[in-house]
């Protein structure tokens, strides 16, 4: 009798335990998944195949750069082509990158819910990327769109060849996909908190996302509408934004930007909230000043929103508007730097693990404050009257979205990549990549500084003679960043495949993720049983605390509500 | 912060007990939880469709302290008769909403289906109102597509209250110069036009470039200029209306909807909730008519 019941024992031990992923394996079980993990996964999957798109599109870019006289593509292709580059980067990689995949997996978990507050409009959300995303793609495929990403009118709107009213729709539709994700995310994070869970016991990153959704939800309509109207415009001939027709064209660069300006927010926000929980987890400490850390994504969110005009100083807007732009511009540095200031303090005196996800965010560190200081050279109207249009542009915009952006999702993919799929991937290609990323990065826009600064117009197909060394320069870099790519899609598929299993906390890091097993159930805790949260967020100082202790909890050794039951 | 949030817990678990016949989605611990987020998430909604309409409000106001003068003279075919009675409509199916959601929070499902059957008879009239003043545009050559044609309009307008006798309204400084390109067009030698009189085919006249190819130039490009003006309020007019009737549309379907599953018993109308989040819907589309309506039919 005895010998059977410990056979059943190892029976059930080697069983493999039910989670998100090997509950149900049918195709429907993904494409109409309710559970916020699966889509997250579903987000990751197609975010990263545009993102590949996308980077195919800048390896052209620069390739054709590296000859001041074009050889390889026709200015109209050219065009075409960074134009691609840019709609599908900001629309389809950068604004959902982290909400969308690692957010959407997280937030629930974070704040000890079971899931998002709305989960069938959470999958409505990625139909709608995907029905976007398409419609971007098709309108690529059928001869490609050569406006930019910024839509200008009234290029867009009357001249421009190609598909643009296809791409707008899709723009538009891919908008609706980030409001509903936003709006869920609002809704979860006022009401689905665990008990105890107060604001200011939620990670940063929830702040980080919470001040994101808010842009989100108060942006993105006004460009969905602004865009829709340039369709208008250009399939029926409304004369809103036509200069023929009395219609003013800086307006639309006015309602773009207001919410185009907050969209760079809305890219950075979940950067810098990512790295939060990174510096935290590495330096097993408390975040120093989490209240100005929350509150700084707050007012970034509020001061992103003010700012829009530093993207017109060179147009017929009002000198005293501009003036007052370029304050507000500056002030905007005031939180950011709060947040760098407040994570080298974390830093200092801890013990800092060196992990590819640490990597991933020191380089972050360095490449968000190199991308916000040359911002401020753009916000003063004097030197961005100078700069305007020039690849100093392309360089500083790139540093903070690639660097910040880019950068922040990579050390969260690999911070939770371990709870995401279970797995283990090899912590030296991670730590070779993390390296890599940085060099190359540098390699590739530092020179486009200098090039702009000397006066090298973005978005120009022949150039210049003098400038050629930066582009090769850059080009060079470009290939180094490219491989840097390249080497996360091989480890990363190869954990999946072969990687060790996950413990619950690979990393000893605090917060309610961790208390879970990765990969973790369907509803993320057990049936009615949700946490009790009696503990500051980053309470990395408390070690006998139960939560930070893993391999115990994966047994099921929650916090649950024990005094409740004792008084039921 | 623990004692605070096991009450939390408790009182929970309460409602629970209470509302033990409505559905609880899995997320959620409780109905009043779900219920909030609920209405949470639809304000938020509204938050969204405040700003995808302030930005038009934006537009609107812009262009009319630019054009002022023009915004004037082109608001004066749109019909304050037609948008008096749309007001009073959307105000009546305010009305009844605010009945239906009442008699769904009471629990009376009869009570519910005529209110909201009341509703939808006021949004379908609604929508007749206005493809009747949409179609009157549409003939009048007032849609701002690349065939607008205001002269046209002016023309037509001018006839109109002529043959009404409604002499009250003198014509505007506009009005004047449009006539005087249209009456320089008929004493110009190179009037080609079969018409009697260049006016009466100009009325007529479907296509501009007609129009254009009969007026002199120098007052035409002036004539053209006003109109662009016009064709700019014409596009906002369009664009908002529109997309309210989009909006207006949707409610529609919604209270379809909502109707057939309170006809059929089904669970989901089992407590007031969907009916209480379409109602904040269609209280925002009204409102947003609430702005419109003086906005464009009442400008002096």
């Amino acid at each position: 009798m005895s010998v059977s019941t410990v056979d059943r024992a190892i029976s059930q031990k080697e069983k493999v335990r039910e989670n998100y992923l090997n509950v149900a394996h049918t195709v429907e079980s993904w494409l109409l998944t309710t559970d916020h993990k699966r889509i997250a996964m579903m987000y990751l999957i197609s975010i990263s195949f545009f993102f590949v798109l996308g980077g195919i599109f800048a390896g052209l870019v620069r390739l054709e750069l590296t000859s001041p006289n074009g050889k390889l593509l026709s200015s109209e292709t050219y065009n075409k082509v960074f134009s691609a580059h840019g709609i599908i980067m900001v629309f389809l990689f950068l604004v959902p990158v982290i909400p969308a995949s690692i957010g959407n997996f997280m937030l629930p978990i974070m704040i000890g819910a079971r899931d998002l507050a709305f989960p069938r409009l959470n999958l409505l959300s990625w139909y709608l990327y995907m029905i976007g995303g398409g419609m971007i793609l098709a309108s690529i495929l059928f001869g490609g769109v050569d406006t930019g990403w910024t839509f200008y009118t009234p290029y867009s709107s009357i001249y421009a060849n190609g598909n643009v009213a296809l791409c707008l729709v899709g723009v538009f539709i891919a908008g609706f996909s980030s409001i509903t994700t936003g709006l869920n995310f609002i809704v979860t994070v006022h009401k689905m908190r665990a008990p105890g869970m107060t604001w200011f016991r939620m990670p940063l990153f929830i702040w980080a996302l919470y001040a994101t959704s808010v842009i989100i939800m108060l942006g993105t309509p006004v460009v969905a509408i602004t865009l829709l109207l340039v369709v208008i415009e250009r399939t029926l001939g409304f004369g809103i934004f036509s200069p023929e027709l009395g219609g003013d064209p800086v307006l639309f660069q006015h309602m773009f930007w207001f919410y185009s300006h907050p969209a760079v927010y809305i890219m950075m926000l979940p950067a810098l909230g990512v790295i939060n929980e990174i510096i935290a987890a590495n330096c097993k400490k408390r975040i120093f000043g989490y209240e100005f850390v929350a509150f700084s994504s707050i007012a970034i969110a509020v001061f992103g929103f003010i700012v829009w005009g530093h993207h017109m100083f060179a147009t017929s807007q009002s000198m005293y508007a501009s003036m007052v732009f370029s304050v507000i511009s500056f002030l905007v540095a005031v939180p950011s730097a709060i947040k760098v200031f407040n994570w080298i303090t974390t830093m200092y005196k801890g013990s800092v693990e060196l992990t590819s996800h640490m990597l991933f965010a020191l380089g972050f560190i360095g490449l968000f404050t190199i991308g916000g200081l040359t911002g401020l050279y753009l916000s003063s109207i004097a030197t961005d009257l100078h700069l305007t249009a020039t690849y100093f542009v392309v360089a500083h915009f790139h540093y903070v979205m690639v660097g910040g952006a880019l950068l922040g999702f990579m050390s969260g993919l690999h911070f939770w990549w371990p709870k995401m799929t279970g797995k283990m991937y090899n912590e030296f290609w991670g730590q070779l990549t993390a390296i890599l990323m940085f060099v190359g990065f540098n390699m590739t826009f530092f020179p486009q500084f200098i090039a702009g600064w000397l006066g090298m117009p973005r978005r120009y197909h022949f150039y210049a003679q003098e400038y050629q060394v930066w582009h090769v320069a850059s080009s060079l870099g470009a290939s180094v960043l490219g491989i840097a790519f390249i080497l996360p899609a091989i480890y990363l598929t190869h954990s999946l495949i072969a990687g060790k299993q996950a413990s619950a906390n690979p990393w000893n890091a605090v917060g309610l993720e961790w208390t879970i097993p990765s990969p973790p159930t369907t509803f993320n805790f057990p049936e009615n049983d949700l946490p009790v949260v009696t503990w500051e967020a980053y309470e990395y100082y408390k070690e006998q605390h139960g939560h930070g202790h893993s391999d115990e909890l994966e047994v099921g050794a929650f916090e649950w509500r024990e005094s409740e039951e004792a008084s039921v | 912060m623990s004692l605070h949030a096991l009450e939390t817990v408790g009182v929970g678990d309460d409602g629970h007990e209470e509302h033990a016949h409505q559905t609880v989605s899995i997320q959620y611990e409780n109905i009043e939880q779900q219920n909030e987020s609920y209405i949470v998430g639809m304000w938020s909604f509204l938050v969204t469709e405040v700003m995808f309409f302030g930005a038009l409000f934006l537009l609107y106001s812009l262009y009319r302290v630019l054009y002022f003068n023009a915004y004037l003279e082109a608001h004066q075919f749109l019909d304050v008769k037609w948008g008096t009675l749309n007001t009073m409509v959307l105000l009546v199916s305010s009305w009844s909403m605010v009945m239906a959601v009442y008699s769904g929070q009471k629990g009376r499902r009869k009570a519910v289906l005529v209110f909201l059957g009341i509703t939808q008879i006021c949004a379908a009239a609604f929508m007749g109102v206005k493809s009747i003043e949409y179609s009157k545009k549409f003939g009048e050559g007032l849609f701002p597509d690349a065939r607008f044609n205001y002269a046209k309009a002016l023309t037509m307008h001018h006839e109109e209250s002529k043959a009404s006798g409604n002499v009250h309204e003198p014509p505007s400084p506009r009005h004047v110069m449009a006539f005087k390109a249209l009456e320089e067009a008929e004493k110009a030698p190179e009037v080609t036009l079969a018409a009697p009189t260049a006016m009466a085919t100009l009325a007529g006249a479907p296509d501009k470039n007609q129009i254009k190819e009969a007026v002199p130039s120098a007052a035409w490009g002036t004539f053209e200029h006003e109109q662009n003006k016009a064709r700019i309020f014409f596009s906002i007019y369009f664009t908002m209306t529109g997309l309210h009737g989009v909006h207006v549309l949707i409610g529609m379907l919604l209270m379809g909807a909502l109707m057939y599953f309170y006809g059929s018993k089904h669970h989901c109308v089992e407590d007031y909730i969907p009916l209480e989040l379409i109602g904040l819907y269609w209280h925002f589309v009204d409102i947003v008519w609430i702005f419109l309506f003086p906005l464009m039919y009442l400008i002096s």
